[in-house]
């Protein structure tokens, strides 16, 4: 009697969970990621539709380039380049207390149109404004870099042989609390999240805290990712 | 006159106009990457199906933006005349990326010079080549 019971307690469970699943997941056994964008919790699945096909800007095939050319796989020396399930990760373990930052690179006419949730927005051409512009200094406070002031040579002497933290230090910025940042922009074709990577590195942000989504909205879109419109 | 002095200052001189149009061109080629970006964007539309339903009332206000008004997606080369100063800035920003950067690089004074000189033409060529020579005057 107890076996019957169990086997029908089985049985009600799988068909449960069976009939719960949705049947385009994100990879077996995980259908959903949960991010917090502007303040509300976001649900990110895919579509469901298995006749669903891509329309309007994203199913282009071709685009003038220059400027819209084929970007490499690996943006710059240090930086590694990952796929969506890497940046699913990086979503739920980093993103919910601010130990890193995903980042919408593009410009705001692109990012009003629509941004993969969780995102902020920081323009490529803000990291590539003067070293004091407020823009600028304001975008790498956000990101975690404290600025410096008076170093004085002896300092930085020491600095630059490693010691004092000092291989993530420039003359104006302290990188060792800046946080683990994951870049995007519209894709493969998209040349504005290699440009922030490569203005980020100039100004001393380390290598190794910086992430190149390559895929970016194009991958996003071809995937029937969820997106958010900023504001909405 | 001396010869060799004349050789030298037109060698000079040569020097200096081809460092100037260097200094224009990679100008204009941030102005026109930003400018084909905008352009680009003009095409895109977010798939419906992959937009999370519209949510509950805002944590905070949205951010109130004149680009998508019918001015803005326009494909027109000049910006609307009789402008006030921050609805010119805005236009500037929404329409002209690229050119609005240089333009905010300038200071308090240089702006309102553009912004005066804009008042009297709205060619946004015309605007462009004024925020240049503000920038390269010392």
């Amino acid at each position: 009697m107890m076996m019957i019971r169990l086997v029908f307690t089985l049985v009600v469970l799988l068909m449960t969970s069976a009939g719960y699943a949705l049947e385009v997941q994100i990879e077996p056994g995980k259908d959903q990621v949960q991010v917090i964008n502007e303040g509300k919790l976001v649900k990110i699945r895919r579509i469901q539709d298995l006749n669903h096909q891509l329309t309007g800007g994203f199913a282009k095939t071709s685009r003038k380039c220059p400027p819209f050319c084929i970007q490499p796989m690996h943006v710059a020396p240090g930086v590694q380049t990952v796929g969506e399930l890497e940046l699913f990760e990086f979503m739920e373990n980093k993103l919910p207390g601010e130990e890193g930052f995903l980042i919408d690179a593009r410009v705001p006419s692109w990012y009003e149109k629509g941004t993969i949730p969780g995102s902020i927005n920081i323009p490529f051409t803000t990291f590539e404004l003067k070293p004091d512009d407020p823009k600028l200094v304001a975008a790498l406070e956000k990101l975690g870099a404290k600025k410096r002031t008076d170093v004085g040579g002896i300092s930085r002497s020491l600095e630059s042989m490693g010691f004092m933290g000092g291989d993530m230090k420039t003359d104006y910025w302290d990188f060792n609390h800046a946080k683990e940042l994951v870049l995007w922009c519209n894709g493969p074709w998209c040349g504005q999240s290699p440009h922030a990577i490569r203005a980020l590195l100039k100004l001393g942000y380390p290598p190794e805290k910086l992430y190149y989504y390559r895929g970016g909205m194009q991958m996003w879109q071809i995937f029937g990712l969820t997106t958010v419109v900023p504001g909405s | 006159m001396d010869c060799k002095k004349l050789h030298n200052g037109l060698i000079v001189f040569c020097g200096f106009v081809f460092l100037w149009g260097m200094s224009s061109a990679s100008v204009f080629a941030a102005d026109a990457y930003t400018d084909a970006l905008n352009a680009e964007a003009d095409n895109i539309n977010v798939d419906p199906l992959s937009e999370k339903p519209a949510a509950s009332a805002p944590t905070e206000d949205a951010p109130v933006s004149s680009g998508w008004s019918e001015d803005a997606q326009s494909m027109s080369q000049d910006l609307p005349p009789n402008l006030g100063k921050e609805d010119f800035e805005e236009a500037m920003k929404v329409n002209f990326y690229g050119s609005y950067m240089f333009y905010n690089r300038l200071d308090a004074g240089e702006q309102m010079e553009v912004f005066e000189f804009y008042r009297t033409t709205p060619s946004i060529q015309a605007v462009r080549e004024r925020i240049i020579e503000l920038k390269k005057s010392p």
